[in-house]
């Protein structure tokens, strides 16, 4: 190797390394706490990014497939037109499902009573198309509250704040609704199914009662106290479901009238309970405070 | 600068530019292990902030309790056997009521061995909202009253086992081969007792045993004998044994369908409904096809009406043990939970035999004037079991009502355990609007039975 070629290439391999150097300077941050703590934000956005594309995709098949077992246009077309004037609610799916619910109620309680006859008649329109909870569900909701009712509360075990908040936010859109039908349809299955995962709202604390097969009652007969309120009930008039009720508890008071037979069923200390539950619903509907 | 120390500066350069590299590739392989160990990726520093740790809450360590655990402790010497002192009437009364109640231990010691742990007997408590979580697979932490509850009870059960039973003289200390219970009772029907406590409640166990025998003639001469020929009335009941088997099977799937919001819960319901209604109409159907023979029923009904006006009379008494066995002989002594009973509607005994029989609730029942008997079973059962604790029955933390509470019921109530009866209905079980109620039934109870 020549001098001058070896005085060169020596320049160029000092040049080459001092320019790397300054390269990274300028190109990688520091290794601190705060740089380090962005590296893993952004890891952890990149992994969020992942999911919620992976979410979307689901969501879409999801809805592709609701699409896919939905009604089409002409057929909820045929099933409005079927029931016309809707006698419980403007939301198709709502006026279909209290339908089912009030016949099934006919079937396994109640023989006799005069209001079966006109449900029956109008779910008989509907049985063609409607079959069962299967065919409900391809209704398509036209409310909010509608949405809600048929997404209905899934419990999770993995997510049990994401069940009870859901569960929280359908009672209060219930409640909010002030649609007799609608609270006399979740006091039915507030009783059956409302302590199955957990209490959802804290009445035990509310009614200072760990019996929650009380509390459950108590809460159904606030909800259908807070429905006769806005619609009393007298004999072979609607809300179908609370003199169901009754008649299914005390043959005796069937054809009585709600507020009849709550006087002549619940005695007075529940009575309080029920008017104090009612207190502190309202007041959780209102502000969503406990 | 001459040639020869440029050169030597060149090469001195590049030895410690690769020192250089070797220092800091040694520093990399270093890091990257610690990052390794960590969990966190090749290029990041790992650090912990001090912040993060100790914000998972620390799981307790799960206690196993099983039968060496609990022998040696304090509890194993709190058991009424005692090889030293002679048992009294009353001593092995005791011991009946204690193996009553151990039925789930002893089910759970046949079904898996002595060694098992039993905390697996304890029901899951209810959820009270605010509550820690815990998954359907995990069992939730005894808090330390069930813990020491627990213990208790295996050692008071395990020990009337090791007391009455019979063993394999080949496996010493292994299952019993008897039912201790039905040895117990055999015990006290051959004792003598010898207070007036002890004498009275020997007098109601027997007529307790009368009534239970004149109610199952009843039932059986109102139930009547089969008109058809053997072979056809057997297909009948082999059909309806095959349908009530089916629709136990659907019956478990529908509850567990419920219980994990399945899409087929409502289908599994329907299903179910219609096997009931078919074995509805089988079980007419054998019904009509009986035969009663009216003077063997009219004998049967005045048998049972003078031993049920005894019972009725025996009510009449100022001892809850009395007062007890009554009440559990009119609900069938089926049960092992002694916080159901009082209520007998939906007692184990079948109609048609019991429109023959007033129970206690009916009188309290008719005497309130209330409507409805389904509605207030519960407050009536509360009102019973207070009443029972006035009359001094075991309503002590250590009661077998207490531990139903608190570790075997319908969930578990763990405020239950370490209190009496009536402190955990007042101060945590019964609203303060309720109690009211329950006091009213109470009284009329008082009212119709004491003297």
């Amino acid at each position: 190797m020549s001098n001058s070629n070896f005085k060169t290439m020596f320049v160029l391999l000092v040049i080459g390394i001092i320019s790397i150097w300054v390269f990274r300077i300028l190109t990688v941050a520091p290794k601190n706490k705060e740089t380090l703590k962005a590296v893993l934000q952004a890891e952890d956005s990149s992994h969020k990014q992942d999911r919620l594309v992976a979410e979307k995709k689901s969501m879409l098949s999801n809805k592709e497939t609701a699409n896919f077992l939905e009604f089409s246009e002409s057929e909820v077309q045929t099933i409005s037109e079927l029931l016309l004037p809707f006698q419980f609610h403007q939301d198709l799916y709502i006026e279909v499902k209290i339908i089912i619910e009030l016949n099934r109620g006919c079937f396994y309680l109640i023989k006799s009573k005069k209001q079966c006859e006109s449900i029956r008649a109008r779910y008989t329109k509907i049985n063609g198309l409607i079959k069962n909870f299967q065919d409900l569900q391809k209704i398509p909701p036209s409310t909010e509250l509608g949405d809600v009712l048929k997404k209905g509360v899934n419990y999770d075990p993995h997510q049990p704040e994401a069940f009870r908040k859901s569960a929280q936010n359908k009672i209060t859109m219930v409640l909010q609704s002030q649609n007799p039908y609608v609270l006399g349809l979740e006091a039915i299955s507030s009783y059956y199914y409302h302590d199955r995962h957990g209490e959802v709202l804290p009445i035990t604390r509310w009614l200072n009662s760990q019996d929650q097969v009380y509390n459950s009652t108590v809460l159904m007969y606030s909800l259908l106290t807070i429905a006769d309120r806005i619609e009393p009930s007298v004999v072979a008039e609607p809300n179908e479901f609370s003199s169901m009720l009754f008649c299914s508890i005390e043959r005796t008071i069937c054809d009585f009238d709600f507020e009849t037979a709550y006087q002549a069923i619940v005695m007075p200390g529940m009575q309080k309970d029920v008017d104090l539950l009612i207190s502190h619903l309202e007041r959780f509907a209102e502000s969503g405070e406990f | 600068m001459d040639q020869k120390n440029l050169q030597r500066m060149f090469f001195g350069f590049i030895a410690a530019v690769v020192v250089l590299a070797v220092f800091l590739l040694n520093h990399q392989i270093k890091q990257k292990k610690r990052q390794q160990s960590t969990g966190d990726s090749a290029n990041v520093v790992s650090y912990i902030e001090d912040g993060d740790l100790g914000k998972k809450p620390q799981k307790k360590p799960h206690q196993v309790i099983n039968i060496n655990s609990v022998k040696t402790t304090a509890s194993g010497k709190e058991r009424i056997t005692d090889d030293s002192k002679k048992l009294s009437y009353l001593d092995v009364y005791k011991q009946l009521q204690i193996s009553r109640v151990c039925q789930t231990f002893y089910t759970f010691w046949r079904n898996n061995d002595l060694e098992a742990d039993v905390t697996k007997v304890v029901r899951r408590p209810q959820y009270f909202y605010g509550q820690q979580e815990y998954a359907q697979s995990e069992q939730v932490p005894l808090t330390i009253e069930q813990s020491d509850s627990l213990k208790y009870w295996v050692n008071q059960c395990y020990g009337l086992w090791e007391d009455y039973g019979v063993f394999d003289s080949d496996k010493p200390g292994s299952i019993p081969l008897n039912d201790v219970i039905e040895t117990i009772s055999s015990k006290l029907l051959s004792m003598v007792p010898k207070t007036p406590k002890e004498m009275d409640l020997k007098q109601t166990l027997q007529m307790a045993a009368q009534w239970t025998a004149s109610y199952q003639q009843l039932e059986s001469a109102l139930e009547g004998e089969d008109s058809l020929d053997l072979s056809a009335a057997s297909e009948l009941y082999d059909e309806l044994e095959v349908l009530q088997g089916l629709d136990d099977e659907i019956k478990a799937e529908w509850f567990d369908a419920q219980s994990n919001d399945l899409p087929d819960a409502d289908a599994l319901r329907d299903q179910h409904f219609d096997l009931l209604r078919q074995i509805r109409v089988l079980e007419q159907h054998i019904k009509e096809q009986k035969v009663v023979n009216h003077e063997k029923l009219a004998q049967a009904e005045i048998n049972f009406q003078s031993h049920d006006q005894a019972m009725n009379l025996a009510l009449r008494t100022q001892d809850g043990d009395v007062f007890f066995e009554i009440i559990y002989a009119l609900n069938g002594r089926q049960t092992f939970l002694f916080n159901i009973l009082g209520y007998s509607h939906q007692s184990n005994h079948a109609q048609p035999a019991k429109q023959y029989q007033i129970t206690p609730d009916q009188l309290v029942y008719e005497t309130s004037g209330q409507n409805s008997s389904i509605s207030h079973q519960w407050e009536l059962r509360y009102a019973f079991q207070l009443y029972l604790c006035d009359l001094g029955w075991d309503c002590g933390p250590k009661s077998p009502v207490i531990m139903n509470y608190c570790l075997v019921g319908f969930g578990s109530y763990p405020d239950a355990c370490g209190k009496d009866l009536p402190s955990f209905y007042q101060e945590h079980l019964i609203s303060p609007n309720r109690w009211h109620d329950v006091l009213k039934f109470k009284s009329l109870y008082k009212e119709l039975f004491y003297e």
